[in-house]
């Protein structure tokens, strides 16, 4: 949730998640064994329940109907209690290995645009006009996002098989439901990585603390050898390529830049890393949202892309009930859902599809109007 | 491959170094086995033990003329001895120890002959490990790389040492594997071979031994506890005043844990930016099995910034979360620094000295700490 929300609002939310979660109970996504997970449920009251097991996919299911979270989260990792409240107690038997790439990272030029301030008085603030007191950020969401996004799970995908030497088969990719891409590896080899290894795969993923000298000591001499480079010393000088025009040999590259060698390579490590949040890799004691499961920030689903180049996020996670829904909406830039765009509005009372609704609701700027008998809705 | 009798007496671990006392008619129950003190190899044994506990190394010397068999027995009847301490630091000290002189060897044998060395080293790896350690002689970009290792494996040897050279960012990395030089891989043996005779030797613990091996543990848990500073010096895990991460961290070091590099640095430096004194910060250490304290004083120093250097700044929140080190509970309550958390539980002053990070980044090439050290 990103505004505080009124009875009504919550009310509308329950009954469309109360909806989708029944009309796809029977095809939820649920966690590879269910057993050893920890399940979390945010509830709309606003508390976190953790520390939740679920033996089988129907006592799952049974509790989403049941209490109707407004989120669902499982872990990463497996364990042998996982009820227990005490982390050290729950014996952890190994983890999935997942990464985060939220496209705020990434700052795409679109976030500038649409992106902005709700403030308490009812103003609205662009983004470039910085933050006040009382104010609060309102992230938005368009095909651009998604689409650096997409971009920055492709070159994720390309270190991890071609690196670290993943099978394609065991690479799982969701978008998150708002602005963000989860990819999680279930990879018997890798399940075991205590926190300091998993450091380890982040920081090479991410090149946080990477050492230039390291990949100039590894740029050859001869543009004979330049096809022997490989992994990160290989995208490293390719990008060295683009920028300077030349085959990106030692003395070549000597020769260009004299002995700023090292931010030469620094600014090609900028233009090749793989900007993930490193603490969701490292964290082995976290929950994940459930794929399938409904987005709090959005009322879109998280999606299971198992095709990331043909998946439409904006269309298929969209899985609301598109029945109208009569809404005050304070400010809203243009959104692009299931192929529609809607808006930009501004203090305007219309009727929209329940999927957008719920966007504009999640997000803190749009208010249920309610009919003269008391329901929400049209 | 298999190996030489030579060989078996510098792999007094292997099953196969086993088979060779049997094959020599040497008993491998516990009464026959030590007939007692008197026989050569039960003296070269208690001197093997002494040497990898209370000395942290073994000197080659002492193994040096002896049949390969005697060499063997030595190690069965130290890793005896040492188990029969029961103390958890002892043992992993006495592993590492072992461990150490297992890599002195490896490295004379790589000197002598590359090509014999690699497949000994890869042998080693599979026997003790279950790890493939292949061949290669690859070139890759300027550099020729020897050997290679899985990831997996490799991120499980390397996972204690400093990250800014054990690191896979600090290695080429291709379809899987991590890429090493032949002296490479002997280090991160090292690892691996000391975790391995830890489990060991803790798994070979006789629950009622011959007296004299009794007395000979009892005897060398005393010299132990001569050899090392006061722990009563050390500042407590328990203290208050401590975050839960640096809590966390001095309970480990408590056990005997051998910490990664990087909690190492961060200990240290928490522990002079708060002001305790020098001599205490060393006694933390002093727990640890790989413990030398000429080196850990120096190092201890160099972080205070009293070797003409600058004061090293303690790490953030945010740099130790990324690091698994973060250890947060209720309470933290939002502060951002190890340092802030000490600075409110004394009552919002000041820590005695000392700063935050922002100016000495620990992170910093070339200005690290080597990693077998603190």
């Amino acid at each position: 949730m990103e505004g505080g929300l009124g009875e009504g609002e919550i009310e509308f939310l329950r009954t469309s998640y109360r909806e989708y979660y029944y009309r796809s109970s029977s095809s939820l996504w649920i966690p590879p064994r269910l057993e050893s997970r920890e399940i979390g449920f945010l509830t709309f009251e606003g508390h976190f329940k953790r520390h939740m097991r679920a033996g089988t996919p129907g006592e799952l299911v049974g509790a989403v109907l049941r209490e109707v979270p407004w989120g669902i989260f499982y872990s990463v990792s497996y364990y042998e209690d996982p009820g227990n409240p005490d982390m050290d107690e729950k014996g952890w038997l190994g983890a999935d290995l997942a990464f985060d790439i939220d496209v705020k990272d990434l700052h795409p030029a679109c976030m500038d645009a649409h992106d902005f301030y709700a403030c308490a008085d009812g103003s609205v603030r662009p983004l470039s006009d910085g933050a006040l007191p009382g104010c609060r950020r309102v992230d938005w969401v368009c095909p651009s996002c998604v689409e650096a996004g997409r971009r920055e799970v492709l070159r994720l995908l390309d270190l991890l098989q071609r690196d670290l030497g993943v099978r394609p088969d065991s690479i799982s990719i969701y978008y998150s439901g708002h602005r963000g891409f989860h990819v999680h590896v279930e990879d018997e080899g890798l399940r075991d990585l205590g926190r300091e290894a998993r450091a380890q795969v982040a920081d090479y993923v991410s090149l946080s603390s990477y050492d230039p000298a390291f990949f100039a000591r590894l740029l050859p001499i001869s543009e004979g050898h330049l096809g022997t480079l490989v992994g990160w010393p290989a995208r490293v000088a390719e990008a060295l390529r683009a920028k300077y025009g030349v085959p990106p040999t030692r003395p070549a590259l000597e020769a260009l830049v004299g002995g700023d060698l090292r931010a030469a390579i620094d600014a090609a490590v900028a233009a090749v890393r793989v900007r993930i949040d490193p603490q969701v890799t490292v964290d082995i004691s976290r929950i994940f949202r459930m794929p399938t499961s409904l987005n709090e920030k959005t009322g879109m689903s998280k999606l299971p892309c198992a095709d990331i180049v043909a998946c439409d996020p904006l269309t298929e996670a969209a899985v609301l009930s598109e029945e109208p829904v009569k809404v005050e909406v304070s400010y809203a830039p243009k959104l692009q859902l299931k192929g529609y765009t809607y808006g930009p509005y501004r203090r305007s009372t219309l009727k929209l599809p329940g999927f957008v609704a719920a966007f504009l609701v999640s997000k803190g700027v749009a208010k249920i109007v309610k009919s003269r008998g008391g329901a929400s809705g049209p | 491959m298999s190996f030489g009798e030579e060989e078996l007496g510098d792999l007094p671990f292997l099953q196969e170094a086993g088979d060779l006392l049997v094959r020599r008619g040497y008993a491998l129950s516990l009464s026959e086995l030590a007939g007692g003190p008197g026989e050569p190899y039960v003296e070269l044994g208690l001197r093997r033990a002494r040497a990898g506990v209370v000395d942290g190394r073994l000197d080659p010397g002492i193994l040096r003329g002896a049949p390969p068999e005697h060499r063997i027995l030595s190690f069965v009847i130290a890793a005896l001895i040492v188990g029969a301490t029961g103390n958890a630091y002892a043992i992993r000290r006495f592993a590492l120890a072992e461990a150490r002189h297992l890599e002195g060897l490896l490295r004379d044998r790589a000197r002598a002959n590359r090509g014999d060395a690699r497949t000994l080293v890869s042998a080693i790896y599979s026997k003790v490990l279950g790890m493939r350690l292949e061949p290669v002689d690859r070139l890759i970009g300027a550099e020729l790389f020897e050997v290679r290792l899985g990831l997996s494996g490799y991120l499980l040897l390397s996972s204690s040492l400093d990250p800014s050279k054990w690191g896979i960012v600090a290695r080429v990395v291709d379809g899987g594997y991590v890429y090493m030089k032949l002296e490479e891989s002997i280090r991160l043996l090292r690892e691996g071979v000391a975790k391995h005779l830890e489990r060991r030797v803790l798994s070979a613990r006789v629950t009622s031994p011959p007296e004299w091996l009794a007395a000979a543990a009892a005897e060398l848990s005393r010299e132990l506890a001569r050899a090392r500073p006061a722990e009563s010096a050390a500042p407590p895990a328990s203290s208050g005043e401590y975050p839960p991460c640096v809590r966390s961290l001095l309970r480990r070091l408590e056990s005997g844990e051998n910490l990664p590099h990087f909690a190492r640095f961060f200990l240290a430096a928490f522990l002079v930016n708060a002001g305790v004194p020098l001599d205490e910060i060393v006694a933390a250490f002093s727990r640890s099995p790989d413990f030398n304290e000429r080196i850990t004083r120096y190092q201890v120093e160099h972080i205070a910034g009293a070797r003409g250097g600058k004061r090293y700044s303690v790490p953030s929140c945010a740099k130790l979360e990324a690091l698994g080190l973060c250890a947060r509970d209720a309470t933290c309550d939002g502060v951002r620094s190890p340092l802030a958390y000490l600075r409110r539980r004394r009552g919002g002053g000041q820590p005695r000295t000392g700063g935050e990070e922002g100016g000495g980044r620990p992170g910093r090439r070339g200005d690290r700490i080597p990693e077998d050290e603190l």
